[in-house]
């Protein structure tokens, strides 16, 4: 977090973009330096270079990579013919040479990082005709690189992010797994889906006792001011259950089912052995199999919001949450066959739609969550009452929340059910046309 | 932004180096300070080792066409910037004239520095012209610098008659003593009197010191190559008393 670093206006410039966010450190690097000024007929000082020259700490045998010397010139104000004549002389200079990079981007190219290294997107770049198969196996590489890159900072709890991020590529891959079926021969989807929904099961626990301890400022703020010191036992359960769950997972990710999982998921999707017969549409172009889906899912996503009536229980909802999240990852997945602006905004539309299931799905979660936190602490001895009322009103500001949601998802459904929306889904899809099927 | 003048109508009694230190220490505090040297001598750019040339001139600088900007330099140390003195200055009464607001000329034309400097210094000409009442008009505040004698009373005298006369009211007017020789009876007396007859009289005095005078074979401020003399102390006592009147709050 930007608490990491002191206090002062660099703190304040960067907390707004780093948020909860831990800032880790990512080179060492050591710099000498010379200062020359430049000076004129009257010992006035014209123009200052700077020499820097230094070493970047290297990989795990101690070794260090040597960094280009740099030569900058900082001019003085009011004097830009020196630094002009300066900046000529040594662009015709054999030995040097205008700096194609700046120093950081040559450190973190030298340790091999990038500073987006951390992104939870897969990004792909696919053809429309592209085989299937081949496509989905690029996907879940990624996917795959995505989780692996947010193991450690997961297992180290470093913060919340490296978990959540780690938890969505897992929900990403078991999504591409089993929405885009006859791609990927049956047994090895059907053993990858079961390893999968393994790993989304040990790590919920977890990232479900962060997202509460991240939001319990939150649940202090719902209440008066007077009750809210009642909900710090709460926070005291919360801890040691995360603690406890820290510890737990940590474990796995080093244990072997974890490692024979990666080992052999990265194996098969970098040498696919696709058996015989093929599955029936691993052959297809991509952009057919893609389309196809995501209409049949877009349809489902009508059908299913249109049957939800103001008397209708929570469990439709949930489970329009879940067609909308299966449709959204095929949107993000096959953004790069989607060219022009219909995609961006059928996403927005999800999105919109999206925004108010999953508040409802995590509203009705906290509720669920706070009743048994409730019925824990009552069975403590020497929780005092308070906390119980406290925890009680709590449950009930949610109850309100959630009634709120639902009496909104009339409007935020029609608009996303709108003809709008229809439209933009057909101009989607027609963009994504295959060149063969065009043609037709 | 605050706009300082260093001005004496009498030349010699330490206008430039009290323009030249103070600009440096306001500086050093964290100031982003602009210097303009209006004396058409050039000794503060001296100072500086900054050829006193402006292009264009002082016809150019008033009318507007040029922006401030183009024309001031860098000095040698951070936060100090310098607007050089012309030889042409010595027309600037003319080119004044020439405006329907001659006073107003100079106040307009330093507006859009507020943008990047904090305190504005001139280094006056010693004279009483219009091209003065130009910077009485744009000032907040006059370093009056006097050497303790009957012939400084009048100075003042004279000072504070002229601004009451022309309305000057915004102005502050703060003397004080330079060029302090302590071996002298008459200098040591003045010492004393001139605060009862002039309140505002700022408490520090600067010295008589050899190492005023070396400023200009060193061309550096006093606080960088004699900060351990008596004088670069009085420089810096000067520099609390100014800030003191224009960061009340403590500021920087």
């Amino acid at each position: 977090m930007s608490a990491d670093l002191a206090a002062g206006s660099l703190r304040e410039r960067l907390a707004p973009l780093v948020g909860i966010r831990a800032l880790l450190p990512q080179a060492e690097v050591e710099l000498q330096r010379w200062t020359l000024s430049l000076t004129d007929g009257r010992e006035k000082t014209v123009l200052r270079l700077r020499w820097e020259e230094g070493r970047v700490a290297g990989g795990l045998d101690g070794a260090w990579f040597q960094l280009t010397p740099r030569l900058y010139l900082s001019p003085v104000k009011g004097y830009r013919k020196p630094l002009l004549q300066a900046a000529v002389r040594l662009a015709a200079h054999d030995d040097f040479q205008p700096a194609g990079d700046d120093v950081l981007e040559e450190v973190l190219q030298l340790l091999g990082r990038r500073p987006d290294a951390c992104s939870g997107k897969p990004e792909v770049s696919l053809r429309p005709e592209q085989p299937a198969g081949e496509a989905l196996c690029t996907i879940l590489l990624q996917l795959l690189e995505i989780m692996e890159l947010n193991r450690e900072g997961t297992r180290e709890a470093i913060d919340s992010e490296f978990l959540h991020d780690f938890r969505v590529a897992v929900r990403r891959t078991r999504s591409a797994l089993a929405q885009v079926k006859g791609v990927l021969p049956e047994p090895v989807s059907a053993r990858f889906r079961k390893e999968f929904a393994w790993l989304g099961e040990i790590t919920g626990p977890l990232r479900d006792l962060d997202v509460a301890l991240l939001a319990f400022p939150d649940y202090q703020a719902c209440l008066p001011a007077a009750q809210r010191e009642d909900l710090l036992p709460l926070r005291d359960l919360l801890e040691t259950r995360q603690r406890e769950a820290r510890r737990l997972l940590s474990r796995r990710l080093v244990g072997k089912r974890y490692r024979q999982l990666v080992e052999e998921w990265h194996r098969w999707l970098r040498n696919p052995e696709w058996g015989d017969p093929l599955p029936p549409k691993a052959m297809r172009p991509i952009a057919e199999v893609a389309s196809k889906r995501i209409a049949k899912l877009a349809q489902r996503a009508f059908a299913e919001g249109e049957a939800i009536a103001p008397t209708s229980p929570a469990e439709a909802l949930h489970e329009l949450r879940k067609t909308c999240k299966k449709l959204r990852y095929l949107l993000e997945f096959f953004a790069s066959l989607y060219p022009g602006t219909h995609h961006g905004k059928l996403v927005k539309a999800l999105k919109g739609l999206q925004d108010n299931l999953g508040t409802f799905q995590d509203l009705s979660v906290q509720i669920e969550e706070v009743e048994g936190y409730r019925r824990e602490l009552a069975a403590q001895p020497g929780i005092p009452p308070a906390t119980l009322r406290a925890l009680d009103n709590l449950e009930a500001q949610f109850f309100e929340r959630r009634r709120q949601c639902r009496e909104e998802f009339g409007a935020r459904f029609g608009r996303f059910a709108g003809k709008g929306t229809r439209r933009q889904l057909a101009a989607t899809l027609a963009a994504g046309t295959a060149p063969e099927e065009a043609d037709r | 932004m605050k706009i300082l003048a260093s001005y004496n109508i009498k030349g010699g009694v330490g206008k430039t180096a009290t323009a030249v230190n103070i600009a440096y220490l306001a500086s050093r505090d964290g100031y982003r300070v602009l210097l303009w040297d209006l004396d058409p001598q050039g000794a503060a750019s001296f100072y500086f080792r900054i050829k006193p040339k402006v292009k264009g001139g002082s016809k150019g600088l008033l009318s507007g066409k040029r922006e401030l900007d183009e024309l001031i330099k860098g000095s040698d140390f951070p936060n100090l910037d310098v607007l050089p003195a012309d030889f042409s200055y010595r027309h600037i009464d003319l080119l004044l004239d020439e405006h329907k607001k001659p006073t107003k000329q100079l106040r307009k034309l330093i507006k859009p520095l507020a943008a990047d400097y904090d305190l504005l210094l001139f280094d006056c000409p010693p004279s009483i012209s219009l091209a003065s009442e130009a910077v009485f008009a744009a000032a907040d505040l006059l370093l009056v610098p006097v050497i303790p004698t009957h012939l400084s009373q009048r100075t003042l005298d004279q000072l504070r008659e002229f601004r009451s006369r022309e309305g000057f009211d915004r102005l502050e007017i703060l003397p004080f003593c330079s060029l302090v020789d302590r071996r002298k009876g008459l200098h040591r007396q003045f010492l004393v009197d001139l605060p009862q007859q002039y309140p505002e009289l700022l408490p520090s005095h600067i010295p008589y010191a050899s190492e005023v005078e070396q400023m200009g074979v060193q061309r550096l401020p006093l606080q960088v190559f004699a900060g351990h003399s008596r004088a670069a102390e009085a420089f810096r006592s000067l520099w609390r008393d100014v800030r003191r009147r224009i960061d009340p709050g403590g500021g920087r």
